[in-house]
């Protein structure tokens, strides 16, 4: 009370520099008087305790250092990544592999899952170097896969059972069918394949109705013909979109498809007759700056 | 293109019959496909018998095939199929055997012979030479001497240039070793000093290079690009990153590691710079000018050796001598860095430790700040006084 009639007295009666201002001991210091007239607490500033040891305790701070030799990159946990696979393909590049195909089935971190984890807006190009190393790093034999390599590449793994990852079989059903999917251009098509006799059904017409080319129905018969196989199995195809060649293509596909589900052997044979691919060919778009996709308005010199 | 089996096909489209028109397909080759013309009907009468006799001998191996398998036709049996998940045979059982094996191999190859001074590329990447074992041979076998083509120089290089050689400066390479002395000087005397040192190299054949010379100078390194913005904008780009808090012996200290979250991250800057190509680096180099910042640079006959503080004339196209100058300035981090732990081991920092503890009174205070922020009642700062009192 006392202290706040003082320093209303005199913090409005006189004029203080800025540096007694804000000097908040000042301010409760009478002007004219060179001792303390009350009691009152000051701040004391306490000296920290003697170090005897002489050096510097075990706890005590002495430098912030950046965690990781990549810190200045603005990606550390890209880079070390990056490093550390580069560095275990350097050192196990001898190892025998197996072929791509029979490299164990793995399903790396998508982009998303990358980006979360590491917490850096890593770029696709980036990753996809990632990807390569790890694929290759996959293609060891795995019986001379060394265990620090294994443990690198499970890191990498998308989450989730192992059995999920894997590639599902197409089923027969009751009935004995088994379906097949392809698709070609606009057109797709459904296609069901059951033992019997050699009858092809496209929509519910006749191959003859439904392709009038020779060529379309050629096409369309083309697994069965290369493994001859006509009269082995009936045919049944819901096919849409897209014009007619299209559609008799989309049906080669899904035959092909529902083919292996009856015989996964045949698979080497339809490779080679070209009835596996999807073919991914399609309308290109029109670009600016010309007339259809390729086509340019006519050169003008000026 | 999907390949299709070549067999003859029925009902072409004859477009191209007509004997004389320009679009006739005077080969076999563009015939393919076609009605055949008069030009390739022989050819092609050949070929179609060829293949109908192919054709008849493969039904005839079929229905062979299919009398021994009782009507079904088999498929290739050829070992790759065997089975979808099967795999070829591993050569060594084990990888300690595989080991085991080479190394058999390599001392039985090498049994009674002595290999002497073989040229090993990496040697110069691995073991580089400390500043005091440097040697004027050295830099010339490394190629640091080569210059750029006389049209493309900087004449402020001028007095590092010993003369003109089939179109090309050279660097006078007893400048170069002084200025490379005086640059492991340096960089010995700021590793001892526990300094943040950021080693940059750019361009692709350089990577191992940056690489392992920083993880001998215990430093950091860039191998791919600076990010225009890493000091001026640092608060974006890298308040991501980690940092920690070390103790004299460089052992972290996790009593701090929650001052550190996120929220509180301070960006930390280098204290000195190497950079190994400043031609590409020239955004790095500028904000390490307006930062305070010393450089180091290998300077080239076509660089401005006013971008960097400490220049070292020399070749920064070469691999080799890029990881000759860098390996040396590592060799030079490496013996300051023991020095510094040597110190370390009396009980004696090299370098003021209050830099670090006004490091983390200063995070104390913003998280102080950002807690009365948020709404809570928050201690006052030292020194204020209740104006209602």
């Amino acid at each position: 009370m006392a202290q706040k009639a003082l320093s209303s007295f005199f913090g409005r009666a006189t004029w203080t520099c800025r540096r007694c201002r804000t000097n908040q001991q000042w301010i409760q210091r009478p002007q004219f008087s060179t001792s303390l007239s009350r009691r009152e607490e000051l701040e004391i500033k306490t000296a920290p305790e003697i170090d005897f040891e002489g050096g510097q305790r075990s706890d005590a701070p002495a430098r912030i250092l950046p965690a990781s030799p990549s810190y200045f990159t603005g990606a550390p946990v890209f880079n070390d990544d990056l490093l550390l696979l580069q560095s275990l393909m350097n050192r196990f590049q001898k190892v025998p592999q197996v072929p791509a195909d029979k490299a164990p089935r793995m399903a790396w971190l998508r982009l998303s899952q990358y980006r979360s984890a590491s917490g850096e807006r890593v770029g696709a190009a980036k990753y996809a170097s990632i990807l390569r190393l790890l694929t290759r790093l996959n293609r060891i034999h795995p019986q001379l896969r060394p265990d620090e390599v294994q443990d690198v590449l499970e890191k990498f793994l998308r989450p989730g059972a192992q059995e999920v990852q894997k590639a599902r079989p197409g089923t027969i059903d009751v009935y004995g069918r088994s379906k097949g999917v392809g698709r070609r251009k606009e057109s797709s098509a459904k296609v069901y394949l059951i033992e019997g006799t050699g009858e092809i059904l496209v929509n519910g017409k006749s191959i003859v109705q439904a392709f009038p080319r020779v060529h379309d129905r050629e096409s369309a018969m083309w697994p069965l013909k290369v493994s001859e196989r006509i009269d082995k199995y009936n045919v049944f195809a819901l096919v849409a979109g897209g014009g007619v060649t299209g559609q008799a293509e989309a049906v080669t596909l899904g035959l092909a498809r529902a083919l292996l589900v009856h015989e996964p052997a045949l698979k080497p044979v339809l490779r080679r007759a070209g009835c596996v691919t999807r073919d991914p060919r399609a309308v290109e778009r029109k670009k600016p700056g010309r007339l259809k996709a390729r086509k340019k308005p006519t050169w003008v010199k000026r | 293109m999907i390949l299709r089996q070549l067999v003859v096909r029925h009902d072409h489209q004859a477009i191209r019959s007509i004997p004389g028109h320009p679009d006739e397909p005077s080969s076999l080759l563009d015939a393919v496909g076609h009605k055949s013309t008069p030009n390739t009907a022989g050819i092609e009468e050949s070929v179609g018998e060829a293949a109908e006799k192919l054709n008849s001998l493969h039904g005839q191996v079929l229905s062979m095939q299919a009398a021994q398998h009782d009507g079904a036709i088999p498929v290739d049996k050829s070992p790759q199929y065997l089975g979808q998940d099967a795999l070829p045979p591993a050569p060594y059982p084990s990888l300690a055997a595989m080991n085991s094996a080479l190394a058999a191999q390599e001392e039985a190859t090498a049994h009674g012979t002595e290999m002497l001074g073989v040229y090993h590329p990496s040697t110069i990447i691995e073991d580089p030479p400390m500043p005091s074992t440097v040697t004027l041979e050295m830099l010339l076998a490394n190629q640091c001497h080569l210059g750029h083509a006389t049209q493309l120089w900087h004449p402020g290089n001028s007095s590092y240039i010993f003369g003109i050689r089939n179109g090309i400066h050279i660097i006078s390479l007893e400048i170069t070793l002084s200025y490379l002395r005086r640059a492991a000087r340096v960089v010995q005397e700021v590793a001892r000093r526990g300094g943040i040192i950021l080693f940059v190299g750019t361009k692709k054949n350089t990577k191992d290079v940056v690489v392992t010379s920083a993880l001998r100078a215990e430093a950091y390194h860039i191998f791919s690009r600076w990010i225009p913005g890493s000091l001026t904008n640092g608060q974006q780009i890298l308040d991501r990153a980690n940092i920690k808090v070390v103790n004299g012996q460089d052992e972290e200290l996790s009593q701090y590691a929650e001052a550190l979250e996120n929220e509180n991250r301070s960006v930390l800057r280098p204290d000195l710079v190497i950079v190994l190509n400043p031609v590409e680096n020239e955004v790095c180099l500028h904000e390490c000018g307006i930062y305070n910042i010393p450089t180091i640079g290998i300077v080239d006959t076509n660089v401005n050796p006013a971008w960097v503080t400490y220049p070292i004339p020399g070749n920064d196209d070469s691999p080799r001598s890029v990881a000759l100058i860098s390996g040396v300035l590592s060799k030079a981090a490496q013996e300051g860095q023991r020095l510094r732990k040597e110190a370390a081991q009396q009980g004696k920092l090299t370098y003021p430790a209050q830099r670090a503890k006004d490091f983390l009174q200063q995070l104390s205070l913003i998280a102080g700040i950002k807690d009365v922020q948020g709404g809570r009642q928050g201690g006052r700062s030292r020194g204020e006084k209740d104006k209602d009192d």
